[in-house]
Formats: structure tokens, sequence, C-alpha cells
């Protein structure tokens, strides 16, 4: 302000000063016109040029002063600007060295490159990578002298590109291939590099090698395509929730399970979207047992109905998931449907059980097998000292007197004891002659109306009611006739002695499907017969006590009985199965609810018969 | 009353000779019981027996062979036989306990003494009536 002062001053003293100079000359030019007017004039302009010496001389004074003060100013002003100047120099040496600190010692390539993308300046980081020993050695030179051709062909387009445009590139992932084949992986930056004017005169770009960071994401990513791949392939159906029991991942056979369109399409997403109340539900209170107690569930079994004929079993394994701190953050879990392997279990239980019945049953029959031959063989050899000891009784029987009842008595009880023996060797006979059979087609009625017929006055006798059901027009069957009635007699006789004080007799006989075929152990003919086959069925009913249920599966053993001694041989049932079964058919006993027995014999309809 | 004679072949002595004692006790038949049925045609051909009784599993010469070579001798073929064996079952449909197969009536061993009786009788009477 005090320098601008002074400049004002001196500006109007020169002014006044001048104007002195022009008033004198013009005093002078009028003195040479010699008037009054003129004298009065040139009066006035003396006495205006003597103040203009005045102040001219006043001026001169300060002028002389403002000098002095203003050359103290500028050796001040001069002193300030050096120390700034000494101050920016010392901030440019410093921010010289940050720079090559920088660019020496970051572990990143950095480089300046001109219009043509050669190389201006680059770190020593990058002469390293380079393989070379200082980072002048690499000025002047291009991407193509150290790359192959493919990297630095595309180095030179993005740069390219850069100039053109005036705008960068920013964390692109490179591979670098070198022209003796190394490659590694780089993330670049590269930029537009411009003068103090903003024009652009070259690129510049820092970038870092991620080779190792690159090979841990692509083994991560294998990993992670691994895993996806592998539970997208499980049949089993996986998922991880959070604890919101949002599914957070998700496989392919989940998707399918509950109809998502993707694996994806259910993510977010919780369980009350796919599955039914009750099974949200349940889901809900294993999920929040499994977060709180961090207890897992492990092949929980369940069932799941996911139509309404079509209910799954299902087992299901849960477990959580726990953060860096233990703490349950989500469940990872897996549903398999077990349907399929559970049916196939049942089957194979039912398979084996059924294997095992047969081996009992090869057993079974192989042992009767044996005891017919064996009662064949014994039955021909007890018959001769059996008709010897006949005889002699016979013969013996005239020689003992009339009134010798000791004697005679003796005789009798010998008499019914080769009776009851030859009752035993006609049934060992029968259960070993049963074999041979002469089949032809019959009507099964005839030869139960025979049957019947044989045992009529025994019936009467034995105050039994006989009721016949039989159906008529029934196809005819390929059977032996004497032998079926054989059977026929020898089951209504059991009924009459079950029946010891009279009852009913309910003889029935029908056409129909076999339904199911009951195994029997024994029975070795039973697989003649299949389900769904035509078949002729005979029922014999009594209303005696029935058999005991202990007793059920010995009933078909040769020589069980529990008639009283004498009354029953143990070989009627026997023999009966076995002519059964050599015709293709079976016969079997069950206790009727209502009391008694129902002996049911079951024949197949031949598929030729009418 | 003439007794008719009565042949047995058997290979079982024991037997035989109880049912010749039994067939003796009757006093209606002359018996003759022989245990080597290679003898059978001879002694039939020296004894001219009205009937025969023949057992049906013998060793060498069987039943069935007696009766074919019976069968051959004009003098014997038309001598009923009666099959006496254990390995039939006495009949009850027939009156005697007799079955009847390849046109030979076969009865059981262990048939009782009346019954052999009867089909003796019966075989003797038919025979007679023929």
């Amino acid at each position: 302000m005090e320098n601008q002062t002074y400049s004002a001053r001196g500006r109007i003293c020169t002014a006044i000063t001048l104007a002195g100079i022009a008033l004198a000359g013009l005093i002078w030019l009028i003195s040479q016109l010699n008037t009054s007017a003129g004298n009065q004039i040139v009066a006035t302009l003396v006495i205006i040029s003597i103040i203009c010496l005045v102040f001219l001389t006043i001026y001169k004074t300060e002028t002389a002063n403002q000098s002095s003060q203003c050359s103290d100013y500028f050796i001040e002003k001069n002193k300030l600007l050096e120390e700034q100047l000494n101050e920016v120099t010392q901030e440019n040496h410093t921010l010289e060295h940050y720079f090559s600190t920088l660019m020496e010692e970051i572990p990143a390539n950095i480089y300046f490159k001109d219009l043509d993308s050669r190389f201006l300046k680059v770190n020593q980081s990058l002469a390293k990578t380079f393989d070379c020993g200082h980072p002048t050695d690499l000025l002047g030179k291009a991407d193509h002298d150290f790359f192959n051709d493919e990297h630095a062909d595309k180095a030179l387009k993005d740069e390219k590109q850069i100039l053109a445009s005036g705008k960068k590139i920013t964390g692109q992932v490179e591979l670098e291939t070198f022209s003796n084949g190394r490659h590694g992986w780089v993330l670049t930056t590269k930029m537009p590099f411009r003068d103090r004017n903003g024009r652009i005169i070259g690129t510049f770009g820092m970038s870092s090698d991620v080779t190792e960071l690159i090979e841990v994401k692509n083994t991560l990513e294998r990993e992670r395509n691994m895993l996806r791949s592998l539970i997208d392939s499980f049949p089993d159906k996986i998922f991880v929730r959070n604890a919101c029991r949002e599914y957070t991942l998700v496989n392919k056979a989940l998707a399918e399970w509950v109809g998502a369109e993707t694996p994806d399409a259910m993510l977010g997403k919780t369980p009350d979207e796919f599955y039914a109340e009750d099974v949200v539900q349940l889901g809900s209170s294993e999920d929040s047992e499994i977060l709180s107690t961090g207890n897992p569930i492990i092949n929980r079994e369940w069932k799941y109905k996911k139509s309404e004929d079509d209910i799954r079993i299902m087992l299901t394994t849960k477990v959580p998931l726990l953060d860096e701190e233990g703490r349950s953050w989500g469940i990872v879990g897996m549903d398999r449907d077990i349907t399929t392997q559970r049916k196939t279990r049942e089957d194979l239980l039912i398979a084996n059980s059924n294997l095992q019945h047969a081996q009992e049953q090869l057993i079974q029959a192989e042992k009767m097998e044996s005891i017919g031959r064996l009662a064949s063989g014994v039955a021909h050899e007890v018959k001769n000292p059996l008709a010897m000891i006949g005889m002699g009784i016979e013969l013996l029987s005239k020689r003992i007197p009339e009134n010798d009842d000791t004697g005679q008595d003796t005789i009798e009880r010998m008499k019914r004891g080769i009776n009851r023996a030859k009752k035993i060797v006609e049934g060992l006979v029968n259960f070993s002659s049963a074999r041979q059979l002469t089949r032809e087609l019959k009507d099964i009625n005839l030869v139960i109306s025979d049957a019947i017929s044989l045992n009529e006055y025994q019936f009467r006798k034995a105050n039994i009611h006989v009721v016949q059901e039989l159906a008529k027009d029934l196809p005819a069957v390929k059977l032996d006739a004497t032998k079926v009635e054989q059977v026929l007699v020898n089951l209504m006789i059991n009924s009459q002695h079950a029946m010891p004080d009279g009852g009913t007799l309910t003889i029935r006989s029908y056409a129909t499907q076999l339904e199911k075929v009951i195994k029997d152990e024994g029975a070795r003919t039973a697989d003649h017969l299949r389900e769904g086959d035509g078949v002729i069925r005979i029922e014999i009913d009594d209303t005696g006590s029935g058999f005991e249920e202990k007793h059920a599966n010995q009933i078909f053993d040769p020589f069980f009985t529990t008639k009283p001694t004498g009354v029953g041989t143990g070989l009627g049932l026997s023999v009966s199965r076995k002519i059964i079964e050599l015709h293709e058919g079976t016969l079997a006993l069950t206790n009727l609810e209502a009391g008694g027995v129902r002996a049911s014999i079951t024949l197949k309809i031949p598929e030729t018969s009418s | 009353m003439i007794s008719s004679k009565i042949l047995i072949i058997d290979d079982e002595p024991d037997f035989s000779a109880l049912l010749k004692a039994n067939l003796d006790e009757t006093g209606e038949f002359i018996v003759q019981d022989i245990n080597d049925s290679a003898l059978a045609v001879r002694v039939a051909k020296k004894f001219k027996p009205d009937l025969c009784i023949i057992d049906v599993i013998m060793p060498g010469m069987d039943g069935g062979d007696v009766v074919a070579r019976f069968s051959k001798e004009p003098e014997l073929k038309d001598i009923p036989v009666i099959m006496l064996t254990a390995l039939v079952e006495e009949n009850p449909d027939s009156s005697v306990g007799e079955t009847h197969t390849c046109g030979l009536p076969f009865l059981s061993k262990t048939s009782d003494f009346q019954t052999i009786l009867a089909c003796i009788r019966k075989h003797l009477r038919e025979d007679v009536l023929t």
C-alpha cells in the first residue's frame, strides 16, 4: 500500500512538473506578443511556473526518499523469493526422492512409453522382469523385444486405444508370455501420459505379478467346479441353509425334486415355498434344535407324500455349519430317497424267506421221499412174516378148546394185533405207491359223490349231517379218480372222527382263480400252481373241535396222529397230500373261526379243459 | 365129497406149511406145497392140482414165469391160479378181496385165512361151472 502511495504521488508530481514546463513555454510565446494582456498572462504564468517549480522541488525530494525505500523493499522481496526457491528446490528433491523410491522399491513393474509404445522410463522391477541389468537398458525398446507376438500385439493394441481415446485401462488381468516361453499372470493398469499442457505424449502403466494368486484362484475355481459337479451329480438332495432358513446352496437333484427350474432359482428362498406345511414345520423345529445345540441329525427316516399316491421313504442328515468362533450359522443337509432300496430290501427279505421256505420244503419233501422208499421196502418185508403169523394164529385158534377163555381171548388179541399191523403196512404201501397215478379227465363232483356214498352209512351211524354244495358245470380235471376218492374218503373219515357226538359235514366244490399260492412245508409240487391259475377247489368242513395250532406243522407228517392208539395209523393225511401233490395240486387244513376244520383241496384246471 | 387138490408154490416154507396146515384143517382139500418154483411144472404134472396158489416174488423163476410155463403145458394151462402176494392189498370192492390184473386174480398175502379160503372156493366153483 505504501509503495502504491509513493507511486501515485510520483505520477502527480511528474504531471505538475510537465505542466510547469509547458506553461514556461507558453509564457515565452506570449512574451513574444508584447501586449498588456500578454503581460498579465505572463505574470500569471510566471506565478504558476514558480508554483510548479516548488512542486517539482518537493517532488524530487520525495522521489529521492522513495527510491531509498524501494531498494530496501526489493532486497527484502528478493530474499523472500530465494527462500521460497530453496523450499521449492528442496521439495523437488523430496518429490524426486519419493518418485525414485516408488519406482525402485515398489514390487510392481512401472513404465512410461512414448507415442510409439517405446519405453521412456522403467523401474528396476520391470528391468529385472525383462532380465535386463539396468532400467536404462530398456529405453527405446518395445514389448515386441521381450514378449511373444500375441501378447505384444495385444499390449500395443491396448496402448493405441489409450492414446486414441485418452481413457485408461484398469485392473486388467493378462497372461504375459515372454519370447522364451516363460509366462505369468499380471494385474495391469495403463493410462495416458500427458505433458503439463494435458497433451497425450505417451502411456504409462503398472503391472503386478499375480501368477500365484491366479493359480490359487484357478485351483479354487477348479475345486469349486468339481464340488459343484460332485454335488450336482449326487442323486441325493443336498442343500445349505442359513440361520434364516434361506437356501444358499442347492444341488440339481433337490431343485428337480421340488420342481424348481434351476438350483439358483431356490437361492434366497425358504423351504415353505417348496414343501407342504407339515414337512416345513418338522424341518423348522429340527433346524432350530441343530442351530441351538450344535447336534447333528443323522439318518432320520421319514415319509414324504410327494403326491396322493406316491409316498416316499426319506433318509435325512443335517449337520450344523460353524463360523470361525464355533457358532452355528447355518445347516448343510442331505435328503435321500430310499423308497426303492427299501422295497428292494423288503423284496430281498421276502425272497430270502421264500428261499428258506423252499429249502425247508425241499428238505421235508426229501424226508417224505425217503420215508416213502423206506416204507415201501419195509412193507413188503413185513407182510410175509405177518402173513405167516396170521396163518399160525388161524391154525392155533382151532386147537384151543372153546371153554378155554384165556386161550380164546389171547387168540383174539393176537388177531387184533395182526390187523393193526396190517393196517399200518397198508398205509405204508399206500404212501409209497401213491407215486403212480392213472389220470384222465373226470368230473370231480362224481368222484365226490362216490366218496360220500362210501361213507354214507358211517355218517348216518355217527349222526353226521352231510351238506353238499357242489357247483354245477365244473370243468373236467385230469385226475386218478381212485386215488382222489381215497383222499376224499380219508378226509371225510378224519372229519367223522373229529365229531364223535355228531355234527355237520359240508362238502363244497367250486371253480375259482388262484389269488395267492400258499406254500406249505413238505409240499413239493406247490410250484405248479401260479397266481391267476384257474383252479377247482374242494372244501370239506366239519363242526368238530379243530386241531391245536401247535400241531399245524406236524399234521402231514407220517405217523403223526392225535387219534387214540389203534384208531389211526398217522399215515392218512400224509398219503392224501402225497396223492394231491402228484395231481399238481395242494391240500391244506385250516381251523375255522366258527370251530371245526376245513380241508381244502386245490386242483388246477387244465387249459384244454372245457 | 371129492377133495380138491391144491398146489401151493411159495419160496417161504414157513408160510406155505402154515397155509397148507390150515387148508388141511378144513378137510376139503388135498394140499401139496413146494418152495422151489423150478419144480413147479414137474410137480404139478404129477400132482394134477385143481387149483394153484402161486407167490409172485420168488428167486429164480417168479410167479409170472410159473404161470407162463403152465400156460404152455396143455395139461396145466386150464388149472385155475390165485396169485397170493405181498405186493397187493386186499381189495375191499371184491367179496373175496381179490384184484384182477392181466386176467389173473391177485390176493394179498396178509388177507386172513377165511378170505383166502373164500377166494379158493370161488375159483374152484367157477372152474367146475366152466
